[in-house]
């Protein structure tokens, strides 16, 4: 058994490396340092890092970061929580009870109050991977990006599809600190 | 030398950040982009997200004073973000694979004595660290020498222009070997998947 997890272990760092090692190769002609860098990119970058530190942020590059643009999802961390310790206690289902929101501040964006929420929760990695399910009203809904942040500052983010699905992958939990994480709305740039 | 929690204060991390990093934070922050997109295929919000990873490691590590001044700023940012899209990897592959059905509960982690999840990361991550440096070194192995010698200092954050300074070969060598060693792991990666 250990020699089997070991074995997968090694072929999970293998592969990691060799994607990685593809990735660099495939860009060698290109000079790291001075490529030019899509526009305010660094600043966005440079404006979360002068939050993430507690410094000053720089005002006159911030306004290249997207705009937040509605709501918090009240409630998501305490389900989150219960289905963290459901999964610790059960020690087998990984996927959380389903969770129905009513969110009006939708409907500004051309989308339905009503949204459903899933988590499959990894309880090994401490990480979560949030589904959430939208309704478009109208033909053309504006394009929703969801942040999810935590407490010590990871940022995960995912797109609204066509289908009015969005997964947020590789979300950290932590049994300890299960109300850490921050759910927001905004429009994709 | 190893800092002292005790001496971190939130309102010092920027200046202390620097201090440790030996780079001031946004060019810190700079060289972790530019790696960070480089490694995302060019797409901006998958290197944000990326670089802020990078960054939260960082300042925990400043926090739990588990951070020893670096000494090549450049290459140790380059690094961190390489490890950090290698975590990313195997945890999506792990998913992929239904990893996700070997759960076993955070307290039945604590009973086997591993590492239990932690808000606030401390000396296990650093022992994190150097056991994923480990791991990498034992997946690549069965490199040869000249091979390995260039895939190891890549793994580190070098470029082709210091690989080839430390190595005392041409620019061109180390970009030969590289693609060299890529093909020779890929042999053992599909042998190792059979």
């Amino acid at each position: 058994m250990r020699e089997s997890i070991d074995h997968n272990d090694r072929e999970h760092d293998l592969g990691a490396v060799v994607s990685l090692l593809e990735i660099l190769a495939d860009l060698d002609s290109v000079d790291e340092e001075s490529a030019s860098l899509p526009d305010g990119g660094l600043a966005e970058a440079r404006a979360s890092a002068a939050r993430l530190f507690g410094g000053s942020e720089p005002t006159a590059e911030a306004d290249t970061a997207p705009t937040v643009a509605s709501m918090m999802f009240e409630q998501i961390e305490g389900w989150l929580a219960e289905s963290t310790l459901q999964v610790a206690t059960s020690r087998g289902a990984a996927a959380a009870q389903t969770l129905d929101r009513h969110e009006p501040g939708l409907v500004a964006y051309g989308y339905e109050p009503d949204v459903e929420i899933d988590a499959d929760i990894d309880a090994d990695a401490a990480t979560a991977t949030i589904t959430v399910v939208v309704q478009p009203v109208h033909a053309i809904a504006a394009t929703l990006v969801l942040t999810i942040t935590s407490a010590a500052g990871a940022v995960r983010r995912g797109t609204v599809n066509a289908y009015g699905i969005v997964v947020v992958d590789d979300v950290p939990i932590s049994e300890a600190s299960p109300n850490d994480l921050r759910f927001e709305w905004s429009m994709a740039t | 030398m190893i800092m002292e929690s005790s001496s971190v204060d939130a309102a010092d991390l920027t200046g202390t950040f620097q201090t440790y990093v030996g780079a001031d934070l946004d060019t810190a922050v700079e060289i972790i982009y530019r790696r960070a997109l480089r490694l995302s295929r060019g797409e901006a919000q998958a290197a944000q997200d990326l670089t802020q990873d990078v960054l939260v490691k960082i300042m925990s590590d400043l926090r739990a004073g588990t951070l020893a001044p670096v000494v090549e700023p450049r290459p140790w940012l380059r690094a961190l973000v390489n490890n950090q899209f290698i975590e990313r990897y195997r945890s999506e592959t792990r998913q992929k694979r239904g990893g996700a059905q070997r759960i076993g509960s955070l307290d039945h982690q604590r009973e086997k004595g591993l590492d239990p999840p932690s808000p606030t990361p401390g000396p296990a991550d650093t022992v994190a660290d150097r056991d994923l440096r480990v791991r990498l070194r034992a997946a690549i192995s069965d490199l040869p020498p000249t091979l390995r010698a260039v895939v190891e200092l890549m793994l580190d954050g070098h470029t082709h222009h210091e690989i080839a300074e430390v190595l005392g070969i041409p620019e061109n060598t180390s970009k030969t070997r590289l693609r060299a060693a890529i093909k020779y792991l890929r042999g053992f990666s599909s042998l190792a998947s059979e």
